[in-house]
């Protein structure tokens, strides 16, 4: 009961004009640029990031918030309508989506079937965040420098091991997020560190334009690899809103999918490295037991409805980590976390109850969020042809302005772009080299938290390792799975190599 | 020469690992030898701690990531020349805005680009151009208040 009246508490901090105005802003762009081809929900939360700089701090996590919420529902979009999933979550929704769309000549319903379902898995997956997530944070709470440093290691390498084809790349990878983040101060004695005698790298690397090159110039570079591809949709009828309304026969069947899965999905939100994509694999996969009208993959709204919904209650579950123990799921979280740690909220276990207005506003803007999203969404079903019709030849060049402005933005000098520019490079290099930046982001978000655990939990040991792993019954449980988590790819390598695995061979 | 098909390839997943080992060798002879690792004054650690101990780990998993690019069959990454053009242009961007200005520099840069390198319409260039103007002038400038560096032009013209 308390939860909810903190809640209510949040509502008012949210529900006013400016507020409402910036949830509406993060949703319109987090949505069209998550519909727009070949973007995606990371590249597009961080090329949007610098908007929120025109805001206060509670303005600017409620912007935040609703953009990283909001690129969750664009990513069908291009699925159903051209068989090109926006992002890795809507691969399922194409199977049934596109079929719906095409085969079954019901792209406007395929579409608001997707949105009904989102929306019912994100509001499923927010309402347990709002339970899960003071509770979690309760735990967090029994937790000190020891076992939150370890818990910081758990994150990385799982996330590390998690993303990607190659579990030791992701760790390299992670590894050097975190070297790159020492660069600059010294947070505990204020003096310079790893600066290389250069004036700029003071200050330390700066997130924003890091981010910006890694995700979204990086994905530009990759992006000229697909300008020549035409997305032309195979829908020839016209999209209206009316067309588009479900009857209620349609929302008997998509119910049920979506209450599951977005029950299941927000579970699988909770988990690092899973997020999203897992959910709607799982959904999908979990629909497959029960009973569906239309066989699932001819069109069916309860696949389209099974996935979406678990996508999106992931995306709303991933908050419980992120707010009560400072831990993203997922790239995106990083960028995320990022962005609200630049706004000076410190995410972890003090967080409900030393910044309630932040943590509180944050949860129902998500909610105002859904709403807000899917109305929009529903409201811009005529004209997402055209949207999803953009040339990415056209894209290129836009978003490359977006990427060198957003870069100088944040450091009102040329110093943010050559950063922006550097980073990208190597993120585009990384990517096509099959290491995975995902990992890298999240580690470059976390190190500072990490050492400063880290250096607290020896100096109350006295410099005793034992003391810092094996304090406490959490921390060996933590630091078990750790060592299980960080060994994996060495024992893997050695298993091949006496030949008890097989290498998989490439397709 | 025809850049849309010109490939090349390079052993960048052998490149990668020796780099990252070489970064970690760095910041743990900074680390350890400059910072220093531990204060057995003080009983605590010293700001060289953490690095040395994440380079340690870096250098031990390139080492291991290096081992697994010598065997994998597909180590010669292909790299299309053509994508190189983005970050060449970002240079070349940096470079005129110092001289005639960030706005006038990607409002030139989105006609080159669209009308001569893709040879698309011009009401296609124009509604680009038109996006753009709107995000660097509209969003940035006026509406964030994020003041552009106008070109040493520009500056002298002003005075």
């Amino acid at each position: 009961m308390e939860n909810f009246q903190m809640l209510f508490h949040g509502f008012t901090v949210v529900l006013s004009l400016q507020n409402i105005g910036a949830c509406l802003l993060g949703a319109v762009l987090g949505l069209v640029v998550g519909a727009m081809p070949g973007i995606g929900s990371l590249a597009g939360v961080a090329l949007l990031l610098p908007l929120t700089y025109k805001f206060n701090p509670t303005t600017a996590i409620i912007m935040l918030g609703a953009l990283y919420y909001s690129n969750m529902y664009g990513g069908s979009f291009s699925a159903i309508l051209l068989n090109i999933p926006g992002d890795s979550p809507a691969v399922m929704t194409a199977l049934d989506g596109y079929p719906m769309a095409t085969k079954r000549k019901r792209p406007g319903q395929a579409l608001f079937t997707a949105n009904m379902a989102s929306f019912v898995g994100g509001t499923i997956g927010m309402i347990i965040l709002t339970f899960m997530g003071p509770a979690l944070a309760d735990v967090g709470l029994h937790f000190g420098p020891a076992e939150m440093a370890v818990l910081l290691l758990v994150a990385m390498t799982s996330i590390g091991w998690l993303v990607g084809s190659n579990p030791t790349n992701g760790v390299v990878l992670s590894l050097v997020g975190i070297l790159i983040a020492s660069i600059g101060m010294d947070l505990q004695t204020g003096s310079p560190r790893f600066n290389f005698g250069n004036i700029y790298l003071l200050g330390g690397v700066k997130f924003i334009p890091f981010v910006i090159g890694t995700v979204g110039f990086a994905q530009v570079m990759r992006l000229m690899d697909e300008k020549e591809d035409t997305t032309k949709s195979e829908i020839t009828e016209k999209l209206t809103i009316r067309g588009s309304l479900l009857t209620p026969h349609d929302f008997k069947r998509l119910l049920p999918p979506a209450i599951r899965s977005g029950i299941m999905g927000t579970f699988v939100g909770v988990l690092p490295g899973a997020g999203a994509t897992t959910g709607a694999f799982l959904g999908y996969a979990m629909q497959r037991a029960f009973k569906n009208e239309d066989p699932l993959g001819s069109g069916a709204v309860e696949g389209i409805a099974a996935c979406e919904a678990a996508n999106n209650a992931a995306a709303a579950g991933s908050f419980a980590p992120l707010l009560a123990l400072g831990i993203p799921g997922s790239g995106t979280g990083a960028v995320l976390l990022g962005g609200l740690m630049m706004w000076g909220l410190n995410p972890g276990p003090l967080l409900f109850t030393n910044e309630p207005e932040f943590a509180w506003g944050l949860i129902a803007s998500l909610f105002l969020a859904n709403l807000l999203t899917l109305i929009i969404a529903l409201g811009i079903i005529p004209v997402l042809i055209k949207i999803l019709s953009v040339p990415v030849k056209v894209i290129i060049p836009i978003i490359m302005v977006v990427c060198l402005v957003g870069g100088y933005s944040d450091t009102y000098s040329m110093y943010g772009v050559i950063i922006m520019l550097i980073s990208g490079i190597c993120g585009y290099v990384l990517e096509k080299s099959g290491f995975s930046t995902a990992p890298m982001l999240l580690a470059f978000v976390l190190a500072p938290l990490l050492e400063d655990n880290m250096r607290k939990a020896f100096v109350i040991s006295g410099g005793s390792v034992s003391g810092v792993f094996f304090n406490s019954a959490i921390s060996i449980v933590l630091t078990v799975v750790f060592i299980a988590i960080a060994a994996t790819p060495i024992v893997r390598a050695i298993l091949t190599k006496c030949g008890v695995l097989k290498v998989k061979k490439a397709k | 020469m025809d850049l849309k098909n010109k490939v090349i390839k390079v052993p960048t997943k052998i490149i990668i690992p020796v780099i990252t080992f070489i970064i970690g060798a760095i910041f743990f002879s900074i680390g350890a030898f400059e910072y220093g690792f531990w204060d057995s004054v003080g009983q605590k650690p010293t700001k060289g701690f953490f690095p040395v101990i994440i380079a340690v780990g870096l250098m031990a998993l390139s080492v291991l990531a290096f081992v697994n690019g010598l065997r994998d069959k597909n180590k010669m990454v292909e790299f299309r020349l053509e994508n190189w053009l983005v970050p060449i242009a970002l240079i070349l961007m940096i470079l005129s805005s110092m001289v005639f200005g960030l706005v006038l520099t990607v409002a030139a840069f989105i006609v080159i680009w669209l009308k001569v390198y893709e040879k698309q319409s011009w009401k296609i260039v124009l509604i680009a151009l038109a996006i753009v103007l709107f995000i660097v002038v509209g969003c940035f400038n006026i509406w964030l208040g994020i003041d552009f560096p106008m070109g040493f032009i520009l500056d002298m013209i002003i005075g």
